[in-house]
């Protein structure tokens, strides 16, 4: 099981909707997947163990995991240049 | 979520995200839709996490703060008469975004919402959307464009 975590600033807006379209994404294309939303500021304590950080936020910090910039979710430009930078990580 | 027409500001003069946050998040504490440290988490927030989106069909922006400062869940919109430029999200410091649509999301759970949360980013990468809410002139006409594009 996959463990991928997405973040943004509030974990209330943007992650909501980039997390729901990467289990999407997930199940699309077969990956079993436990997606969790979180802050920020949170990634440092959350970020161990997971395979995969996608946030709609910049983010300099290494957390020792891939990061994948996930704004196209809101934006809709580049989201299948995202999709697939996330499905190379997964795979 | 429910749509309230005191929320809704088309063709606003506010020329800053100062004059923008006030009048709005004023509009939002006296309606008691928000605590009273909301306008000040909205600016924080945005200086942090900048919330300008460039879609195809132009520059959007969504601020919002996290859940623990509102008290219900709705939407305030607000149409532009000149832009207010925003940084953009995911990239505070890069050029900012010229917006004349403005989303201000108010969550208290934004999981519970997805479907009008996926709406509403869905319409905003639609230019004939952003045309409709642009032609709106009264709060009334705003919030029919919007309702009915998103299901509320």
């Amino acid at each position: 099981m996959k463990k991928i975590l997405v973040a943004c600033g509030g974990a209330v807006a943007t992650s909501t909707i980039a997390a729901e379209r990467i289990r999407e994404l997930c199940k699309e294309n077969n990956i079993a997947a436990d997606v969790q939303q979180c802050r920020i500021p949170e990634l440092v304590a959350q970020a161990p163990g997971t395979d995969l950080i996608v946030t709609t936020a910049k983010v300099t910090k290494d957390y020792g995991v891939p990061v994948i910039h996930g704004v196209a979710f809101v934006s809709g430009v580049n989201v299948e240049a995202t999709e697939e930078k996330i499905l190379d990580v997964l795979r | 979520m429910k749509l309230d027409v005191r929320l809704m500001f088309p063709h606003a003069s506010a020329k800053t995200h100062a004059d923008l946050f006030a009048e709005v998040g004023g509009a939002l504490t006296a309606a008691g839709l928000v605590k009273d440290t909301y306008v000040t988490a909205l600016t924080d927030r945005e200086s942090q996490y900048p919330t300008g989106v460039l879609t195809s069909s132009g520059g959007v922006a969504l601020p919002h703060t996290d859940a623990s400062h509102a008290n219900a869940d709705t939407v305030a919109l607000v149409t532009l008469e000149e832009p207010i430029p925003f940084e953009p999200m995911g990239a505070p410091g890069d050029e900012p975004i010229d917006v004349k649509t403005v989303i201000f999301l108010v969550l208290t759970d934004g999981k519970a919402h997805l479907r009008a949360l996926s709406a509403t980013v869905k319409a905003i990468q639609d230019a004939e959307f952003i045309q409709q809410l642009h032609a709106a002139t009264t709060p009334e006409g705003l919030m029919a464009v919007y309702g009915e594009r998103v299901g509320l």
